[in-house]
């Protein structure tokens, strides 16, 4: 019985480890690979013999990254805002007030979080050329829109729905207006939920990438994503690959510590956000 | 005495004022969303090319020459087989993975974050370091597999059109199970806890308890992430493009419509592929709508 | 301080309506209590004085001026909400604040008005706390003071007191009384608790199916009730009611018979002749008498004896008579369970109530 025990815990933490290891191997192997320089990452090894970050200046050096990495955040923040701006109006709309017409738009806003991206492209495309901002980050923001604003507003309206009306009521009575009802009491109560969407939309902004070499042309306009895909090398078929390793560690850690100190909040996000949609 | 006021009066005004906090985003949705659609339609039944120009109407007529390239349908097997076999994958995985995170043990936060991780990332960066990991010459895979005998020569896993489907899968279970195991997790989390306490006092064997009590009660939620997973799934286009950039053996309606668009520059033409896979995920949703409504109706066996 | 006055009030949601034709007039520092029981409309009714609602007809007036399509916070009502509906970020101090910044009192003003509104209360120790960490009467205390702080005409308590235990129910109703008599604050008090309105109204108003039954002081509504309704609604334990048929009448003088033969005669109310046929009897448990000897005009059994302790109930089995009778005496009572037991009835403390439900007569 003992015995049955210890085998099935012993299992059950093997199981684990090899989950583990799964996951993460590949950033470790990654990050022994930016460590190497030239010649050395010919004999692929588990450990870096003599590590130096030669990789990590040349990423800075080849190309313009640290512009990338800027512009990277200036478009998820600038999205993130928009978007929360924009979810927080409407789900005021749609998860306090009766109108005839709220299913639809609920219903629409579903529909439109189901386009694929290549679907809106050329459409896109000819847009944000006619408004003169093809290769330009606010061009960019636009795009993200489609992907960040449905699922918001959707997670945004769920949580809205669950202030007590009697609390907007007793507002009401106190004189406040609708736009004090919502910036000073409905807002500070879903702020939970401003969070996990806020976090959620940061992560899809920045990780976009079919947009983002679609609509931008120069090195300076680059985000992350594309500027670490079209890394090149002195030759056709030769691609850096210590570089490329280099460039990815960079971006990883932000993103790795983001999940590290947000990962209840985007569990939940998920989750919750799934199971309604 | 006044008059008969009703609902009216104040439904209206109620009415108006929704509109008016719904307007900036409705504003924004249509803009980045519904007009662009709408255009790339109407550009499917066109001649259009990237660079502008004169444009021509030319009805079904890119939609005709659709039907019957080759490459269209090895895209569209392509986008299926991809889609199938990857969410078959990460739902088995992922179910797995969820039922050891169910198990409460130190650290499983910690843990938890390590899984997600992979999800987190820009799909490029997976790309790239699967790439990387993936290299016929200097790739540490094909180092191992060699090491261990299971293969006789280095192979060429994103290059070869044999083998690039396979090698694309693979990247796309090691990043999207984490997400089918969170929700797996919150399905099996809604599993009523005594359940298990009174199949541990029967001493029913884990195995047999869970076919027959724990995957019939988390099969629906599993469904419908399965399903959206598989939705998503179709619209796929970062991965393959990064990993096999235009391989036909890879390249999905996604890639294709792209590759059609601006690479050969028939504006037309690749938004009438576009089109299509709008019109083939919008069918597919349809039909889960449709089948879900019928069986809610249903009286219950 | 504001008279509030209700003319032709109707509401409907969809086809069930809520409210038929409700005319009231409360007087400026009344404490108007409106008691019925669940779905009466009593809500409803104190939410269009607020102006929550819309009614479909009707006029609502306060202080004279006709408010009926004014915005609530125009009205100068201010309102403690069954769940007290407390801003859960902001703290107690903030909460009574909220009102009076939205009126753009001053910050000085604003404070002193919270200050001494937490102090009338005796809350003054928790104005830091947020909601969650305030017991339930703590709460409370901080929603009326809300209601306070905004020196509003009106108040309107939507049972305010139901989500209190029984113990600190009592002692919340005291400290109500008390606090409306010292701010002399029209109060209109909605509540399905026959014992609140009892001990809490100047004047009661009793609905019933969006309809009121009666209007009047406490008293008036338990002595001399104006319909069955009424009369079973008010009191407890519950009124009796004893099928009687009418005997004989003699101007304005109407002599019924008890089941077993006993006469009782009363005044008639009004100059009709009320119907021969289903005339009932309305009497309260402390007015049927257990008699150790003389006539008796019942007799029954005792099937089971509730000792409460300063007053015993006995439920009583007669003949002839369908319910058990309730007989309440004060103290214990000698009776036991099983015994016979003969029952005085004295006329003056009867009613009588004609088979629509209506009172058409009383004891003198």
């Amino acid at each position: 019985m003992i015995v049955r025990r210890i085998m099935v815990r012993v299992g059950f933490l093997l199981l684990l480890a090899g989950f583990l290891v799964y996951a993460i191997f590949p950033f470790y192997y990654a990050l022994v690979s930016s460590l190497q320089g030239g010649s050395e990452l010919f004999s692929p090894t588990y450990l870096p013999s003599a590590p130096d970050i030669d990789n990590y200046v040349a990423v800075f050096r080849e190309q313009p990254f640290g512009r990338s990495i800027l512009n990277s955040f200036i478009v998820a923040v600038g999205t993130v805002g928009v978007t929360l701006m924009l979810a927080a109006l409407a789900a005021y709309a749609l998860g306090r007030i009766r109108f005839r017409g709220r299913q639809g738009v609920l219903l629409a806003t579903l529909a439109i979080s189901m386009f694929p991206q290549v679907a809106v492209l050329s459409g896109m495309f000819e847009l944000i050329r006619t408004l003169g901002l093809y290769d330009a980050l606010p061009g960019l923001m636009l795009s993200y829109l489609i992907l960040t604003l449905p699922f918001s507003i959707w997670v945004l309206t769920a949580f809205m729905r669950e202030v007590p009306g009697e609390i907007e009521e007793a507002a009401l009575l106190d004189g406040a207006s609708r736009w004090t009802i919502l910036t000073r009491i409905l807002l500070p109560l879903v702020a939970p939920a401003l969070v996990t969407t806020g976090l959620l939309a940061l992560i899809i902004a920045w990780n976009e990438f079919l947009f983002a070499l679609t609509f931008t042309l120069s090195a300076e306009t680059r985000t992350v994503p594309v500027a670490i895909a079209l890394i090149s090398g002195a030759t056709q078929h030769e691609l850096p690959w210590g570089i490329i390793m280099a460039a990815s560690i960079i971006v990883t850690i932000p993103l790795a510590a983001i999940v590290l100190l947000f990962q209840g909040r985007i569990v939940s996000g998920l989750t919750s956000g799934a199971i309604k949609g | 005495m006044g008059s008969d006021r009703g609902q009216t009066l104040r439904a209206s005004c109620q009415a108006a004022t929704a509109w008016r906090f719904l307007a900036p985003a409705l504003v924004a949705l249509i803009l980045a969303g519904g007009w662009p659609l709408i255009r790339t339609v109407w550009l499917s039944l066109t001649d259009a090319q990237l660079a502008g120009g004169v444009i021509a109407f030319v009805g079904l007529e890119n939609y005709r020459w659709l039907l019957t390239d080759p490459d269209w349908w090895q895209a569209v097997l392509n986008t299926l087989v991809f889609a199938t076999i990857s969410v078959a994958l990460e739902t088995v995985l992922g179910v797995i993975l969820a039922l050891i995170l169910d198990a409460s043990f130190r650290g499983r936060s910690l843990v938890r974050a390590a899984i997600i991780l992979p999800w987190a990332i820009p799909t490029v960066v997976s790309a790239k370091i699967w790439a990387w990991m993936l290299h016929d010459q200097f790739g540490i895979m094909n180092r191992v597999l060699l090491g261990i005998g299971a293969i006789d020569r280095p192979l060429a896993w994103t290059a070869d059109p044999d083998l690039a489907m396979a090698a694309v899968i693979a990247v796309d279970v090691w990043k999207t199970t984490p997400f089918m195991a969170l929700l797996a997790l919150a399905a099996l989390q809604l599993v009523p806890r005594h359940c298990y306490e009174a199949a541990w006092l029967d001493g029913v064997p884990p195995l047999r308890f869970f076919f027959k009590v724990t995957l019939p009660l988390i099969a629906p939620a599993l469904a419908v992430a399965a399903l959206f997973r598989f939705l998503d799934a179709l619209r796929v286009f970062d991965l393959i493009y990064v990993l096999t950039s235009n391989s036909r053996s890879t390249a999905t309606i996604a890639v294709y419509a792209r590759q059609q668009m601006m690479e050969f520059r028939d504006l037309g033409y690749g938004s009438a592929a576009a089109s299509l896979l709008f019109a083939i995920v919008t069918g597919a949703t349809v039909l889960y709508l449709l089948v879900s409504y019928v069986r809610a109706r249903e009286p219950r066996q | 301080m504001a008279s509030v006055a209700l003319v032709g009030i109707t509401k409907s949601f969809g086809r069930r309506p809520a409210l038929s034709d409700i005319n009231l007039e409360i007087r400026d520092g009344e404490f108007l209590v409106i008691v019925g029981p669940s779905g009466c409309g009593k809500s409803t009714l104190l939410r269009i004085i607020a102006g929550l609602e819309e009614s479909d007809n009707g006029e609502v007036m306060i202080g004279g001026e006709r408010v009926t399509d004014w915005p609530p916070a125009r009205r100068g009502v201010a309102m403690v909400f069954q769940s007290y509906a407390l801003y859960p970020h902001m703290t107690a101090f903030e909460n009574m604040r909220f009102g009076l910044k939205q009126a753009r009192i001053g910050r000085a003003e604003s404070e002193r008005r919270v200050r001494r509104a937490a102090e009338i209360l005796r809350i003054s120790h928790l104005l830091d706390r947020k909601p969650r960490e305030l017991s339930g009467g703590e709460r409370q205390r901080v929603a009326i003071g809300r209601a306070i702080t905004r020196e509003a005409g009106v108040f309107l308590l939507d049972e305010p007191l139901s989500n209190l235990d029984a113990g600190l129910r009592g002692h919340m109703r005291a400290e109500l009384l008390e606090l409306q008599r010292s701010l002399k604050v029209t109060t209109i008090h909605v509540t399905h608790d026959q014992v609140e309105a009892m001990t809490l109204a100047d004047r009661i108003a009793v609905l019933r199916n969006g309809r009121i039954e009666q209007v009047g002081p406490p008293l008036s509504l338990y002595h001399r009730p104006a319909n069955q309704f009424v009369g079973s609604f008010i009191g407890a334990p519950q009124m009796n009611f004893i099928p009687v048929d009418s005997r004989r009448r003699d101007g304005d003088r109407l002599t019924v018979a008890l089941p077993g033969g006993a006469d009782i005669s009363l005044t008639l109310n009004g100059r009709q002749q009320p119907e021969q046929k289903g005339l009932v009897l309305g009497i309260r448990p402390e007015h049927l008498h257990g008699l150790a000897h003389g006539p008796a005009q019942l007799t029954g059994r005792v099937h089971l004896v509730e000792h409460l302790g300063n007053a015993t109930v006995l439920h009583i089995r007669c003949p002839q008579i369908d319910a058990d009778l309730r007989l309440q005496a004060s103290g214990t009572a000698p009776w036991q369970a099983g015994d016979e037991i003969a029952i005085g009835i004295s006329a003056a403390d009867c009613t009588l109530f004609d088979s629509s439900g209506i009172a058409v007569a009383h004891g003198s």
